[in-house]
């Protein structure tokens, strides 16, 4: 603010104050000229009533001083190098050597079009591999070769199409929907109240023509109707002008073009009439369309802001701070995201852990409920690893970093989930053209429409065309199957079911046969010891404790079963040979615990396995066998309610095993399945399972998806059951990141659900707009009632498919 | 009186308080400070703008209605010509706050003096009220805030002396308090970019030429021969 007298600018207001007097006001210890007693007052009144800050306030952005000053922050994070590798890191993400992968999130995306339009111009690009948009989610995943295009040119080619991006941070996203929340109430709450105010003086002048009103009142009415109405028209009514613009630039009709026209040719032809004293003026329905409409879209963003919490709450890490450990174990708190493999960082009790991990030091109980839909928490002690995001509950654990937060386990969820998402079904793609197509029809058949009244009762002519113009609605059409499947797969994230394939929920729909490849699925995947025979002159403890003393070596899943045993130390030097057992020395004499092939190796006379089933192992001394023990496999829990579930659902059961210890059998007969094929190569799988798709039954394998990735690549659908530590490497369809089977069949049910909606919604939107468009093109609707119509349509389709979120299982907070 | 001095009181209302942005967006600004914290958006934006606005308004009714009085008065007093005499009067009002607005002659500013001596017997209540935490206090607040000195409100004033009765004064400056509503509002709810616009020095001049055009135009109609439009 300049203090030469000549320009001087009164403190309040900013105009220029008289060069005669000054009317001072005492801010901040210094006199302060004001332009007017006016403001003199103001400004004592505000420093009388302790509100001084306000100035202090509004220093950077006071009337006058720097017209855009609130601007600039904005401005200059546009302005951010994207290029910068150190900015990159925390969203960038290698796929291979020469491709990057990254998440934006893209401001302004409000149809098809514009994803169409975004998507269309990256792809465009040379260097950009793949790029997808979700319309609901305004993500856009985009892979990239570094070498040809660079981070800034991808987001400089977004700028270009009048979008802009920025790398996805749930932060960031967060805000967003509070901005885009707060945009649309502003543009609502004028827009009601607007068009509460014109029907108020609309009333006026409908009640006036019965009672002879001067004319001159009319004319006054109509006018300040006309004033009221032009700020609905101008800032309410914006973005569908926006629009539609936009989409005709992409040369793709979408919905705001026909809203668009109805509410331009409405407000014109008003004013008109205002100046001209024509018979009839529209502002009236020029705001309630606007209200509406804009009621109909906040109600349809609302939703769609709620489906996006449950993938904010997946990135929910990156919101953490972290306690970085140094080498002399003081820690400092940094944000999490820029943790790097190998810190070290602290987890107190009721802190979320900020990054997939090691324990170093601690033990305590950490709940994954977020993860796994679990809700009871795992015991974790040095040794185990932790999930970024999950809730340690009881003790403070010291953690080493093993993964930077880009790589981690809920990075590469999201990623999935992105994938899914921005895939898009292809039966909404078809809804997106019928849509279009439907657009178009529209239009036509709005001129003919006009054309035939205008030659029978020209003064309805407009009336109805507007109503024609806006009764339609194919948006209700194409939200048919997305907003469903959006739901749906929010609804399966809740059951730890993640669907990483846009295909998965499509193709869940028709199941006839569920293989489970590997008896793992159906088992708890850890042994027991169930029973000990021993075979020479030693008790059961003496043989179980020498066991346990040999097995202690090995980590393989049978071996774990003993390590809860007393063992006799007198064993020494135990040594593990792979795939077969492990040797130690015990009195001098070489001891074999394993397979029985292993074990009896080089005796006399192999000992016969016992008849009963389960898997024996076999310990031996070289000259004699000295015991054999069973070890089982427990079934899950929940194996048997699934499997007789699934029967009674209509669906067979099949299990395969590459085993051949006739454990597989075994575990299929307890559980009735008569389908069993073990000893079987990969190849064989394959081949079973397409047998089963040559006689038209459509897949369903379960598998763990890391070993059995050909064969699940085979099936219609795959699900892999994951604990979420090599997630990146899973390849299914669907995760199941739970410990239990029971989610499988709500599963199955909500994508029953999510089907039985979808036709619902398609045989609403059609039977809709069937019965609409013939009605308002016979004058039987008047525009008012078309845009509660319009606006309904949609808003049912929407609140239809939330149905979904809402009947899934409620989740323990 | 007919509809077309509720368009003017409104028009007045309208390009007057486009001078008034900084003014008293200046308060609304600081008032939405005022607020209790926790209010949602559409509350602090448009809620409470409002009510302290209907207060504001309503204060202009009262002075309308009692300028109206006044009126009513004089006219007794001056028998046949009263009526001419006070839109007269109004008219050169009018011309003044032209001037007021473009910054050419603020003559005005001596008649906000005298306002500014009654605010400051108001201005101690306003305390009171202070943090606004209710939609009562918000009302209150405008209420008093109806009675800050301003050249415009006084010019509104002095035309609505011309009125027929108290309510007719009262309608008028209604029509003119709805008339600043949307300056008012806009405040808030639109950018700077809008309220440089509003204050920059072509739109003043353009609204204190309007103003001074309309106010000419007043008083020529009022003086036989020239006019016809006397009552």
């Amino acid at each position: 603010m300049s203090d030469t007298p000549a320009g001087l600018q009164c403190f309040h207001c900013g105009l220029p104050v008289p060069a005669d007097s000054r009317w001072p006001v005492t801010i901040g210890g210094s006199a302060r000229a004001m332009c007017c007693p006016g403001c003199q007052a103001v400004a004592q009144t505000i420093i009388d009533i302790g509100m001084e800050s306000y100035y202090q306030h509004r220093e950077q952005s006071a009337p006058g001083t720097l017209p855009s000053a609130e601007l600039v922050p904005e401005f200059l994070s546009e302005l951010q190098d994207w290029d910068n590798p150190e900015l990159q890191q925390p969203y960038v993400h290698e796929t291979t050597e020469h491709h990057k992968e990254i998440t934006l999130l893209v401001s302004g995306i409000t149809c098809a079009a514009c994803a169409w339009l975004v998507e269309q111009n990256l792809n465009r690009q040379d260097g950009v591999e793949v790029c997808q948009l979700n319309t609901s989610s305004h993500r856009a995943r985009v892979v990239w070769d570094p070498a040809k295009i660079s981070l800034g040119g991808i987001i400089r080619a977004i700028a270009q199409v009048g979008y802009k991006a920025e790398p996805y941070n749930p932060v960031q996203q967060e805000a967003q929907i509070r901005r885009e929340n707060r945009t649309a109430l502003m543009r609502l709450g004028l827009a009601g109240l607007g068009s509460m105010q014109v029907m108020m003086y609309s009333g006026g002048i409908y009640l006036g023509a019965f009672e002879g009103i001067d004319p001159d009142h009319v004319y006054f009415l109509r006018w300040v109707s006309g004033v009221v109405c032009t700020p609905v028209f101008f800032y309410s009514a914006w973005p569908f002008y926006v629009n539609a613009l936009r989409g005709l630039r992409a040369r793709h009709l979408n919905m705001d073009v026909p809203v668009s026209l109805a509410l331009i040719i409405a407000f014109i032809a008003s004013w008109w009439s205002v100046f001209t004293y024509g018979p009839e003026i529209y502002f009236d329905s020029v705001s309630m369309f606007a209200f509406f409409l804009l009621l109909g879209r906040y109600f349809e963003m609302r939703m769609r802001h709620r489906s996006q919490q449950t993938s904010i709450r997946l990135s929910h890490s990156s919101l953490q701070t972290a306690r970085l450990l140094d080498d002399d174990d003081h820690s400092t708190l940094i944000p999490a995201d820029r943790l790097r493999a190998g810190n070290r960082v602290l987890v107190k009790a009721g802190e979320v852990i900020p990054g997939d991990g090691r324990v170093l030091q601690g033990n305590s109980a950490v709940d994954e409920s977020m993860l796994t839909g679990e809700h009871l928490p795992r015991r974790k002690q040095p040794g185990d690893e932790a999930t970024g995001g999950t809730l340690n509950v009881e003790q403070p654990l010291t953690l080493e970093i093993l993964r930077n937060p880009a790589d981690s386990t809920l990075s590469t969820l999201r990623r999935l989930l992105d994938r899914a998402e921005a895939e898009k079904p292809s039966a909404s793609l078809l809804a997106d053209r019928i849509a279009r197509h439907f657009i178009a029809a529209v239009l036509v058949v709005s001129v003919l429409v006009f054309a035939f009244w205008w030659l029978h009762a020209p003064e309805r002519a407009f009336w109805i065309v507007l109503a024609v113009l806006v009764v339609t609605c194919p948006c209700a059409l194409s939200l048919a199957t997305p907003t469903a499947i959006t739901a749906a797969t929010a609804a399966l994230a809740n059951l730890g079911f993640l669907a990483t394939r846009s295909h998965t929920i499509e193709a869940l729909r028709s199941i006839t046969d569920v293989v489970f490849d590997k008896t793992g699925t159906l088992t708890e995947g850890h042994f027991s010891l169930a029973k000990t025979l021993p075979l020479a002159d030693l008790s059961v403890d003496q043989a179980n404790a020498l066991a346990a003393a040999l097995e202690r070596a090995s980590e393989h899943p049978i071996a774990r079963a003993f390590h809860a045993l007393p063992f006799d130390s007198a064993v020494t030097d135990a040594e593990i040979v792979p795939n077969a057992g492990v040797h130690g020395q015990w009195n001098g004499q070489t001891l074999r615990i394993g397979k029985p092939a292993f074990a009896s190796h080089g005796l006399a006379q192999p000992p016969q396995a016992p008849a009963a089933g389960g898997q024996w192992i076999l310990l031996t001394t070289a000259q004699q066998a000295l015991a054999w023990f069973q070890v089982e496999d427990r079934l899950r829990e929940d194996a048997l309610t699934l499997v007789n579930q699934l029967r009674q659902e209509g669906r067979t059961c099949h299990v395969l095993s590459g085993d051949g210890s006739g454990h597989a059998r075994e575990i299929a007969h307890q559980l009735g399945i008569e389908q069993v094929r073990d000893n079987a190569s990969p190849q064989d799988k394959l081949t079973y399972l397409q047998q089963l798709q040559q006689q038209g039954k459509k897949v369903l394998m379960l598998g763990d998806g890391l070993n059995d990735a050909p064969v699940l690549g085979g099936a219609d659908v795959s699900i892999a059951m994951s604990d979420g530590t090599d997630l990146a490497k899973v390849a299914a369809d669907g995760v199941l990141l739970s410990k239990s089977l029971t989610p499988l069949l709500q599963v199955l049910g909500i994508v029953r659900q999510t089907y039985r909606i979808i036709r619902q919604n398609h045989a609403w939107a059609l039977w809709y707009n069937v019965l609409a468009l013939p009605a308002a093109a016979a004058g039987l609707i008047p525009p008012w009632l078309s845009a509660i119509g319009m606006s309904a349509s949609s808003l049912i389709v929407v609140i239809n498919a939330l149905r979904i979120n809402r009947h899934a299982p409620a989740r323990a907070n | 009186m007919d509809s077309v001095s509720f368009v003017a009181a409104f028009t007045i209302g309208f390009m007057g308080s486009l001078h008034c942005i900084g003014m008293c967006g200046g308060i609304s600004s600081a008032l939405t400070t005022a607020l209790r914290p926790g209010a949602t958006t559409l509350t602090r934006q448009l809620g409470y703008p409002l009510l302290y606005s209907s207060g504001r308004i309503a204060s202009y009714a009262l002075a309308g209605a009692l300028a109206g009085l006044l009126g009513h008065q004089f006219r007794d007093l001056l028998g046949g010509h009263g009526p001419s005499a006070l839109r007269i009067f109004a008219g050169v009002m009018m011309v003044l706050l032209g001037f007021y607005l473009s910054g050419w002659w603020q003559v005005l500013n001596q008649l906000e003096r005298l306002g500014a001596k009654l605010w400051k017997q108001l201005a101690p209540w306003t305390r009171h009220l202070i943090p606004v935490d209710n939609p009562g206090k918000a009302l209150a607040l405008g209420l008093l805030w109806g009675w800050l000195p301003c050249g415009l409100v006084y010019s509104a004033l002095a035309w609505s002396v011309g009125a027929e009765s108290p309510l007719q004064g009262a309608l008028l400056m209604l029509s003119f308090g709805l008339g600043t509503l949307p300056a008012m509002l806009g405040v808030g709810l639109f950018s700077h970019a809008l309220n440089d616009w509003a204050r920059s020095k072509s739109t003043r001049t353009f609204a204190a030429l309007l103003l001074i055009g309309f106010g000419l135009w007043t008083i020529t109609s009022q003086i036989p021969g020239l006019g016809g439009h006397g009552h």
